[in-house]
């Protein structure tokens, strides 16, 4: 897997970000990896890279995950959006699929991430 | 007392987050009702401190309910909610405006569930900082003042115990109701968590 | 010496006492197979333990897969964690019946809870309990509870109405008095009488609406007193006639009394019977355009005595319809004659009749006109 990865992870726990960029780094050590805590400070980051993943979590304070994938969708088109959340309700699920988002449950395991990473 | 550092605190938050993420998929899929579930922080203190908490947030009466558990640590769990609060979140869940000031039969078996599920998802995540198994068992439901609540779901009795505390926001259909997780610790108990906590950040960070 | 109690339990003794239990318990093992079934469980499953023993819970009842149920008996399998179900929530509970019958669904609070043995070996014990009658007794007290809820909500509904209503024309009075005590010497005579006329007229409005308030207080604290007699309606129905001439005149517009001449007789109250008749004749006038003829009609059918009011008026407007007999409605007839009415005479109408045990009722075609009608039941000595 010689690909070019650029990853923007989105959690507001920072945990939560390390875990990701953990695997992310020990499958991918050439990924770069750029971490925000809510939607304000990712809207603040200067990315001038095409971002090929986001990974953002959903429940977080201020604009929710979804909300902001949908912002980011329309910023970085071609980049596979994940949204990542405990929160399964079929409500959030279908919002999220009808706008071409993806949908992968917490808590973080190596076998989620590298099955987004893949994509 | 516990001293957390700010990634153990963000650890906690997170791994309760996540399991009250479960126990509010569980809830939505009983009552067909988008819920939310948040926790805006966790915290240890001791129980007379929780006892004053308590009392200071709810004018004094609360309702709650409560689960003994046992395994590698031992405690009680227990969730609580002013009265009042108890009364709007089980009508919300029940939508059922039935004007009774009290908590009739039916709404304290539907609150004791709710707690089951709360209290149960709770016990998951401390389960999974341990990599071992937490057992528990039967909820029970109780109500009265603060500190008849805190003693009544209280069994084992040791003098100083420690609590793990979070507050639970309930979100459903744009109402917001305040309760309230406990996990009531011996010392002993209380000794093994933290060391898990640490070698599970350690892990993290090597 | 007499030989000591054993003090452990045999297993014929356990198996007995759990047995005469009056709750369902059956216990699982890890795959979750059935291999405990009480005879109450036999008893509301219709299920003897030979049917179910060593058989999986899910394949005896595939319908409650996916159910809350089996995600509690997997999680105290998996995790060892107890969990309690209400009836209320849920949807997928055993399909148990009281005596067997189909009809008669058990409403269960059911505990499911981790066994686990000294060489490690884990259990699921499941307890139902039969909550069927505090559920039922539950039921009726939130009814009860929600009824009085409604009650007080028509009460204070039915307040707000009447102070309206009594308002309106002491209004008027007090509007009319005052100019009449502040410029007696600058009021021309001619005046005067117009001021006096509003007065009086309002004053008499307000001793009408007194009167109906006060007879829909007795209906509705279940106070009307009746006082029965046996009567002929036909009589009653000239002197209604006799009684209302000065309104029909005065609006031109003239009865027809169609007389069935050998109606039998009625066990009524007659002041009350002639109350209903004023009612509905004055509302038939009021509706009736100008040199018009009202159809009065009596007959009898089937023990019934039958009395009915027809007017050629434009009819009630269909929005209109389902609140007629409710206490403070009236359409709005601004277009019509100002006859003024209380908007109470039709439901007190309305409750006298059925105080009789009669239906009082109307046909309405919009272009025809309406039939205001009811029935009385025949005396039978």
């Amino acid at each position: 897997m010689s690909e070019i990865r650029n990853i923007l992870i989105i959690d507001d726990s920072k945990v939560s970000r390390m875990m990701v960029k953990a695997i992310a780094k020990q499958h991918f050590p050439d990924a770069v990896v750029f971490e925000a805590g809510n939607g304000d400070e990712t809207l603040k980051l200067e990315i001038n890279q095409e971002l090929t993943h986001i990974i953002c979590d959903y429940n977080m304070p201020g604009m929710d995950g979804l909300t902001l994938c949908e912002e980011l969708k329309k910023q970085h088109p071609s980049s596979y959006i994940t949204l990542l959340t405990a929160n399964v309700q079929a409500a959030t699920r279908n919002k999220a699929e009808d706008s071409g988002i993806h949908f992968t449950k917490k808590p973080v395991t190596e076998e989620r991430i590298l099955s987004i990473l893949s994509k | 007392m516990v001293e957390l550092s700010e990634l153990q605190q963000d650890m906690l938050t997170e791994l309760f987050n996540i399991g009250m993420g479960n126990a509010a998929s569980a809830l939505s899929e009983m009552v067909s009702e988008a819920i939310l579930l948040s926790i805006p922080e966790v915290s240890f203190m001791e129980k007379s401190e929780l006892t004053n908490l308590l009392e200071a947030d709810s004018g004094g009466h609360i309702s709650g309910v409560s689960q003994q558990f046992h395994g590698l640590i031992l405690g009680q769990a227990l969730l609580t909610f002013p009265t009042d609060k108890s009364l709007e979140l089980v009508r919300l869940l029940l939508q059922d405006t039935v004007p009774l000031e009290n908590l009739t039969e039916f709404e304290e078996e539907a609150l004791t569930e709710i707690g089951n599920i709360i209290l149960n998802a709770g016990l998951s995540c401390l389960a999974d900082i341990f990599e071992d198994e937490i057992t528990s068992d039967l909820p029970i439901f109780n109500s009265g003042s603060c500190s008849e609540v805190i003693e009544h779901s209280n069994q084992t009795n040791s003098a100083q115990q420690t609590v793990l505390y979070l507050q639970v926001d309930f979100n459903i259909e744009k109402n917001d109701i305040k309760g309230y997780v406990m996990y009531l610790f011996d010392i002993q108990s209380m000794d093994k968590l933290a060391t898990s906590i640490e070698s599970y950040i350690e892990k993290l960070t090597a | 010496m007499p030989t000591p109690t054993k003090t452990i339990p045999s297993e014929e003794l356990l198996t007995q006492v759990i047995d005469t239990n009056a709750t369902g318990i059956t216990i699982l093992d890890k795959s979750m197979n059935i291999i405990f079934w009480n005879q109450w469980m036999s008893n509301a499953s219709s299920l003897a333990k030979e049917d179910v023993l060593h058989k999986n819970l899910f394949s005896v009842f595939p319908e409650m897969k996916n159910s809350r149920i089996e995600k509690a008996i997997e999680l105290s399998i998996s995790k060892g964690n107890a969990s309690f179900i209400s009836h209320t929530f849920n949807k997928n509970p055993f399909p148990l019946y009281s005596n067997g019958d189909k009809n008669k669904s058990i409403r269960q609070l059911t505990y499911i809870k981790p066994v686990n043995l000294k060489n490690n070996e884990r259990y699921c014990f499941i307890q139902i309990n039969d909550s069927t009658t505090s559920v039922y007794r539950e039921e009726q007290l939130r009814k009860m509870a929600h009824d009085a809820q409604s009650l007080t909500k028509l009460k204070s509904g039915f307040v707000s109405s009447v102070s309206h209503e009594l308002r309106t024309p002491l209004t008027s009075i007090m509007g009319a008095l005052g100019l009449l005590k502040n410029g007696t010497d600058k009021v021309n005579p001619e005046n005067m009488k117009t001021m006096l006329d509003i007065a009086y007229n309002n004053a008499d409005r307000l001793l009408l609406l007194i009167s109906d308030l006060l007879d829909m207080e007795k209906i509705e604290s279940g106070k009307m007193d009746f006082n029965f007699s046996t009567i002929n309606i036909n009589e009653l129905i000239d002197l209604c006639i006799t009684q209302n001439k000065g309104l029909s005149d005065k609006y031109k517009v003239q009865f027809n009394f169609n007389k069935d001449d050998n109606i039998p007789l009625v066990f009524a109250d007659k002041d009350r019977i002639i109350q209903v008749l004023n009612n509905l004749m004055s509302n038939a006038v009021k509706f009736e355009p100008n040199g018009g003829t009202i159809e009065i009609t009596s007959s009898h059918e089937n023990n019934k005595v039958h009395v009915a009011v027809l007017d050629h008026g434009s009819g009630i407007p269909d929005e209109f319809k389902d609140k007629i007999f409710k206490a403070f409605t009236q359409a709005d007839v601004s277009n019509t004659k100002n006859i003024s009415g209380t908007g109470l005479g039709l439901a007190i109408s309305k409750t006298i009749i059925e105080q009789h045990h009669g239906e009082l009722n109307f046909d309405c075609n919009n272009k025809r006109g309406t039939c205001f009608y009811f029935t009385l039941p025949v005396n039978k000595q």
